[in-house]
């Protein structure tokens, strides 16, 4: 059995043989995690005797039990209508900003001139809180999906543009050299060559972004909306439910945790495949 | 007339080998607005097929700017490039370049890397890997065919890059200091290996270094070029024996061509 493993680990690569684990970082990790954990315990610890203090109103803050109780309502119906309305407008804002984003870095980088000419405005316009903009935009487009889709895809196209040109200008010179040299066609030079080059770039850019058209979606819904999961949250404030609300709000919080686990486990394995 | 020319790619193609190099009277100026700067300057010389010709000269005197010239990545102001007869107009299907910088695909595995350029001429992919193996084994790589470039040494993705140009079988290869980011150690140990795979292949190489001892060892001539804007100052024949070893540079003989070089260059 042992000498089994230890064969089956000797024939291996010696780039995975490296991986073995080190003590140090184990310990490290471990003393990490453990730090996190007591954080986390503090935090909760703080809530739980602020409100049974009476130091805040129980009405406007719920004990943290409760609160856990009220995450529960993951299993209504009425949930899954909301989590599927912010999907909706974030799915489809990640397509539209994202290819436009995709599109729009490849011809600044293409006309260097033009990529100069906008890389202020567009990290202004990353910097900018652009959900200000959604009332003017309910009252041009009027209260449907629109008015969102288009907010959080603009949030969705700056991270991608800038990092498309940034990716791509940040190939080595030697590239483009040999694309030539190999007599491939642009186009070809281009999908087999420079956007492999300038992907993992490209991602960290589009992690970014989703996570940015995550959370301005759900501000936006909390300011007018008729469904989603932002504008439930509001709805319970504005009734007084805080147990659902703040329920709720923890629910957002694991999911946007997760979220960015799988997004960050995504970046980190194509960034192990393609830098 | 036709006849002479014939004739003349005759004594230059010698056993009916393709890869052979004529630069006749090349003169290349780069314009920037108002400036001009001629990178060279009127340099005629011939690469005989089969043959190994390195270019050594200062910095900035236009060696790279001949390979790109014989490499066809740029067209010359004046005079011509020829190869096998034929005027160099853009990139050949048998002339194959290694760059200096490290050109490796990051993304892609040493075998992907070397199979590239028969990926980019379409051939399939059974095939492509099947050559692409071979030229692993030859470059000396063989069990890294599943690594990736970042796990290799500059020395050894120096080797993906001249597998991936041998791969695509060219009559001619191009090399612009192809070592030049290597130490000194790895530089010796790929030179020698170089010399053996060429030993072997026995392709035309035109080889560009700013290290004359290498290229001494390499080659079976050595142009020497001047200050910018730059002419061929000399073609120097190397007779040392072959098959080459690394023993070679201390004897007597090659001491005395490296240092004759020198002067040249001085």
């Amino acid at each position: 059995m042992t000498t089994a493993s230890s064969d089956a680990s000797s024939t291996l690569p010696s780039g995975r043989a490296k991986k073995a684990p080190r003590v140090d970082g184990i310990r490290f990790r471990a003393g990490a995690i453990l730090l996190r954990i007591l954080l986390l315990v503090a935090v909760v610890a703080a809530w739980q005797i602020a409100v049974s203090t009476g130091a805040v109103n129980s009405l406007t803050l719920p004990t943290p039990w409760q609160a856990l109780k009220a995450m529960s309502q993951v299993r209504d119906g009425e949930f899954w209508k909301d989590l599927s309305n912010t999907g909706l407008v974030v799915l489809a804002a990640f397509g539209i900003g994202g290819a436009a984003g995709l599109a729009a870095g490849i011809a600044f980088w293409r006309l260097p001139a033009l990529g100069d000419a906008v890389e202020p405005f567009l990290v202004t316009l990353y910097a900018t809180p652009t959900l200000v903009f959604y009332p003017v935009l309910i009252v041009l487009l009027g209260l449907n999906l629109w008015p969102l889709i288009l907010i959080a895809s603009v949030m969705v196209f700056m991270p991608i543009a800038l990092n498309t040109m940034i990716g791509l200008r940040s190939l080595s010179p030697v590239l483009p050299r040999l694309a030539r040299s190999l007599g491939s066609p642009g186009p070809v030079a281009f999908r087999k060559i420079l956007l492999p080059g300038a992907l993992p770039i490209v991602i960290s850019g589009a992690r970014v972004a989703f996570l940015y058209a995550t959370m301005g979606t759900i501000a936006m819904e909390m300011v007018v909306a008729s469904a989603g999961l932002g504008y439930r949250i509001g709805y319970d404030y504005s009734n007084f439910r805080t147990q659902e609300m703040y329920g709720l709000v923890l629910v957002v919080a694991v999911l946007a945790t997760g979220l960015n686990w799988i997004l960050t486990r995504v970046e980190k394995s194509m960034r192990r495949d393609l830098a | 007339m036709t006849s002479m020319v014939n004739s003349g790619v005759e004594t230059i193609n010698p056993d009916g080998h393709d890869g052979a190099v004529v630069l006749d009277g090349v003169e290349m100026t780069f314009r920037n607005g108002a400036d001009a700067t001629t990178a060279v300057a009127d340099v005629s010389g011939t690469v005989r097929a089969g043959s190994f010709v390195s270019i050594v000269g200062p910095s900035g005197c236009g060696k790279s700017t001949l390979l790109d010239l014989v490499a066809g990545l740029q067209s010359p102001t004046s005079g011509a490039v020829m190869v096998d007869g034929g005027a160099v107009r853009k990139p050949r299907r048998d002339t194959a370049l290694v760059f200096q910088e490290d050109s490796t695909l990051h993304w892609r595995t040493v075998l992907d890397n070397v199979a590239f350029g028969l990926e980019m001429r379409g051939v399939g992919k059974r095939e492509r890997r099947a050559v692409a193996q071979e030229m692993v084994e030859l470059v000396g790589l063989g069990g890294f065919e599943k690594h990736r470039p970042r796990q290799l040494s500059g020395g050894m993705r120096q080797r993906v890059a001249i597998a991936r140009a041998l791969a695509m079988n060219p009559s001619i290869l191009l090399m612009d200091e192809p070592f030049g980011a290597l130490d000194q150690q790895t530089r010796h140990h790929v030179g020698a290996e170089l010399t053996r795979i060429w030993e072997s292949t026995r392709k035309t190489v035109l080889f560009v270094t700013h290290d004359v001892a290498e290229a001494v060892y390499l080659s079976d001539q050595v142009w020497v070029m001047s200050k910018r804007p730059s002419r061929l100052s000399a073609c120097i024949d190397i007779t040392l024996p072959r098959p080459r070893s690394l023993e070679v540079m201390s004897t007597d003989a090659f001491q005395h061509t490296v240092a004759q070089i020198w002067e040249m260059l001085a």
